[in-house]
C-alpha cells in the first residue's frame, strides 16, 4: 500500500470548502436571528455597563479635563466603543464546543468533509453577521447611556476599521482556544469563567492598558487579549499612549498569526484526544 | 476486492481512577494512576463492495467504537484500517466524502432550521453539484415521503420523521459506504418497515456497500445475508445468518395439535434418534429435533401411526436465542 499525499487542513482546504464554509455561515445567521431577544438583552446590559463605568470614569477624573494626556471625553470615548466592541466581538465558539461535546454530537461535526476549526470559524464569521442588525438597537444605547463621538481623525477611522476586523479574528482564535480545551478536561465551566474574567480585565475594555498599575500592565502587554479591545479603541480615540498607529497594528496582526500556529498545534492534539461521550 | 479491510484492531480508553475514602476526590485529582479499559480487542474483518453486514452484539461490545473508528472519528490505539484504500482517520476529509452516517439515537441534522436548510447545508458540505442534489433530493423525496415536512423545523418533526431526514441526509451524496446504527431504534412497525424498505433499496440500486448494527434481530433477518457478532470487543462470529442458525441453534420445534380420542388415548411415545419431547397434553404434542440426524417425515410418520393428527408446524429458531445462545457459550469459553 503507497503513501498516499493526505489533504492537510490547510489553505488548500480552505479553497476547496468556500462554498461550504459561506453556507455554514448563513446558516448561522439565521440562528442567530432566532436569538436576537438575548441580544437585546445583551445591549441593555452593556448600556448599564457603560453608564456605570462613565460615573466611575468622571468621578476619577474630578475637575481635571486632562490625566496623562488623556482627556475625560477621549476616555468617555473609550470606555463606550470598547463596550459597544466587547458585545459584538464575543464569539461563542466555546459555547459551541461544549454543547457539541456534552451531547455527542461533535461526532458528526468531525465526520465532516470540513474540518472543524473551519466550521467553527464559518459559524462565528455567521453569528456575527447576525448581531450587525442589532447595531440599531445598540448604537442608541451607546448614544445614551455613554459618549459616543466619531474617531479622532479620518486616519484613525480607517485604521480602527482595519484593527477591528483583527480584533474579530484574535476574539474568534482565543475563544477557539479555550473551547478547543474542552476536547481534554470535557467540563470547562471553571476554566471559561476565569477566561471570561481574565479576559474581560486583559482586553482593556474596563481600564485602558494606559491607567493600569505597572504591574498589570506589564503583564497585560505581553498577552494576546489586549488585540480584541484596547488596540483598536485606543487607535479610534487618537492613540493616547503609542502615538502612531503602525506598531500597534503590527503587534496586533501579529498575534492573529501567532495563534493560528497555537490552534494548529492544540487541533492536532486534539483530534488524537477525541472521546465521544455516550454510545 | 474487499472496501473495508480491519486487521487486528484495538481500542483502548484511558480514564484517571476514582480513589474512595477520605479526601477521595481531592486524591483523585492529583493522582497519575488510570484505569484502561479494552473497549475492541483484536477484531479482524473485511467487507466486499456493496455487501450488508449485520455488526451485532449486546450493549457496550464495541460496536459503535468500531464504527467510530471506521468512520475515522476516533483514532484506533493499535491495528489497521483500511477503508476505500484510506486509513479514516489519516485522511479524514476524504475519507468523509466517501461515508453516510445515520445513528438512530442521534440527529445530523440541525435541530432548530428547516429539514431542506440541513439538506441543502449538507449538499455544499459534501460538495454535490446543484444539478446532482436536485436529481438526488427529488429521489429522496419520493423513496422516503420526506416531501411534507421539508419546511418544518427538525426538533417539530416526529422520530420516524426526523429518522427519514437523516437517511436522506446521509445519501445526498450517495457516498460509497453508509453506517447505520440502530436505524430503526424507537420507531413503530410502520416506520421501522420503511426504513428498512429503504435501506435495501439503497443497497440493491446504488450498490452502497452498508454496515448495520442494531438490536433488532428482525433488521436483520430482514435485510443482511452476512453478520459479525462481537462480545467484549472481540469477534465471536463472522459469516452467514443460516450458517450462524445451524451451527448455534441446531433444534427445529415441531408443535403437533392431536385429535382428541373418544378414551383418554395412551401417550405418544417415540424412539427416534434426534428427537426429544418437550411437552404432551391429550391435544398437543411439542417436541424438538435435529433436521441433519432425522428427516420431519419420520417424525410425523412415527407419530401418526398412533394418533390422529389434525395440525402440525415447524417453528423456526429465531435469531434472538440464537444470540443468547452465542453470548452464554462465549462467557463459558471466556
Amino acid at each position: 500500500m503507497s503513501a498516499q499525499a493526505a489533504p492537510r487542513g490547510g489553505l488548500g482546504s480552505l479553497s476547496r470548502n468556500r462554498e461550504a464554509i459561506l453556507e455554514v455561515a448563513r446558516m448561522t445567521v439565521r440562528r442567530a436571528y432566532m436569538y436576537r431577544i438575548n441580544v437585546v438583552m445583551g445591549i441593555v446590559l452593556t448600556g448599564i455597563t457603560i453608564y456605570l463605568l462613565t460615573i466611575l470614569w468622571k468621578a476619577a477624573y474630578g475637575d481635571r479635563t486632562e490625566v496623562d494626556g488623556v482627556s475625560i471625553q477621549q476616555m468617555l470615548v473609550y470606555l463606550t466603543i470598547a463596550n459597544l466592541q466587547l458585545r459584538f466581538l464575543t464569539p461563542e465558539v466555546d459555547q459551541e464546543i461544549e454543547e457539541r461535546i456534552r451531547e455527542g454530537q461533535i461526532g458528526f461535526d468531525l465526520n465532516r468533509p470540513l474540518p472543524y476549526p473551519f466550521q467553527l470559524v464559518a459559524g462565528a464569521l455567521g453569528q456575527m453577521v447576525g448581531l450587525l442588525p442589532m447595531l440599531a438597537v445598540a448604537l442608541p444605547v451607546a448614544f445614551i447611556f455613554g459618549e459616543l463621538r466619531p474617531p479622532a481623525t479620518v486616519e484613525a477611522g480607517i485604521a480602527y476599521v482595519a484593527s477591528l476586523a483583527i480584533a474579530w479574528i484574535v476574539a474568534v482564535e482565543l475563544n477557539m482556544i479555550i473551547g478547543l480545551v474542552g476536547f481534554w478536561t470535557l467540563e470547562m465551566t471553571g476554566f471559561k469563567m476565569m477566561y471570561r474574567l481574565i479576559g474581560n480585565f486583559a482586553t482593556g475594555a474596563l481600564i485602558p492598558l494606559w491607567f493600569m498599575p505597572d504591574l498589570f500592565r506589564n503583564i497585560v502587554q505581553v498577552l494576546p487579549f489586549q488585540a480584541i479591545a484596547y488596540i483598536p479603541v485606543s487607535i479610534y480615540v487618537g492613540n493616547p499612549a503609542m502615538g502612531s498607529n503602525g506598531p500597534a497594528l503590527l503587534l496586533q496582526a501579529g498575534w492573529a498569526v501567532v495563534l493560528v500556529f497555537v490552534i494548529r498545534l492544540i487541533w492536532s492534539r486534539a483530534y488524537r484526544q477525541t472521546v465521544i461521550q455516550g454510545g | 476486492m474487499p472496501i473495508i479491510q480491519v486487521d487486528h484492531l484495538v481500542k483502548e480508553f484511558q480514564r484517571p481512577k476514582r480513589i474512595e475514602g477520605a479526601f477521595g476526590g481531592l486524591r483523585s485529582l492529583v493522582t497519575r494512576q488510570s484505569i484502561t479499559t479494552r473497549a475492541v480487542n483484536d477484531v479482524s474483518f473485511s467487507i466486499d463492495r456493496g455487501e450488508l453486514v449485520g455488526y451485532l452484539g449486546s450493549n457496550g461490545a464495541g460496536k459503535s467504537t468500531t464504527i467510530k473508528m471506521l468512520s475515522g472519528i476516533l483514532v484506533p490505539s493499535g491495528g489497521e484500517i483500511l477503508v476505500d484504500g484510506r486509513v479514516p482517520w489519516r485522511d479524514r476529509e476524504m475519507n468523509a466524502l466517501n461515508i453516510g452516517v445515520v445513528f438512530g439515537q442521534r440527529t445530523q441534522l440541525w435541530w432548530d432550521l428547516p429539514l431542506m436548510d440541513s439538506l441543502k447545508l449538507i449538499g455544499k458540505l459534501y460538495r454535490v453539484e446543484p444539478e446532482r442534489f436536485r436529481k438526488n433530493l427529488d429521489r429522496l423525496v419520493d423513496q422516503l415521503g420526506i416531501g411534507g415536512f421539508l419546511q418544518t423545523p427538525v426538533r417539530q418533526l416526529s422520530l420516524g420523521q426526523r429518522m427519514r431526514g437523516d437517511l436522506a441526509a446521509a445519501m445526498l451524496y450517495e457516498p460509497r459506504i453508509l453506517y447505520l446504527d440502530e436505524p430503526t431504534v424507537g420507531l413503530d412497525v410502520v416506520a421501522k418497515e420503511r426504513t428498512r424498505q429503504f435501506v435495501e433499496e439503497v443497497n440493491r440500486e446504488l450498490g452502497t456497500t452498508i454496515i448495520l448494527t442494531t438490536h433488532d434481530l428482525a433488521d436483520v433477518e430482514r435485510l443482511c445475508k452476512r453478520i459479525i457478532f462481537i462480545d467484549k470487543g472481540t469477534v465471536l462470529y463472522d459469516g452467514s445468518v443460516s450458517e450462524l442458525k445451524r451451527r448455534y441453534a441446531p433444534w427445529r420445534v415441531l408443535d403437533i395439535t392431536l385429535q382428541p380420542g373418544d378414551d383418554p388415548a395412551p401417550p405418544v411415545s417415540l424412539h427416534l434418534d434426534g428427537v426429544e419431547i418437550d411437552e404432551q397434553t391429550d391435544t398437543r404434542l411439542l417436541l424438538h429435533f435435529d433436521p441433519e440426524r432425522i428427516a420431519v417425515t419420520d417424525i410425523i410418520t412415527a407419530v401418526i401411526g398412533q394418533r390422529a393428527v389434525s395440525d402440525i408446524s415447524i417453528i423456526e429458531p429465531d435469531l434472538e436465542g440464537v444470540v443468547r445462545e452465542i453470548v452464554e457459550q462465549g462467557e463459558v469459553h471466556a
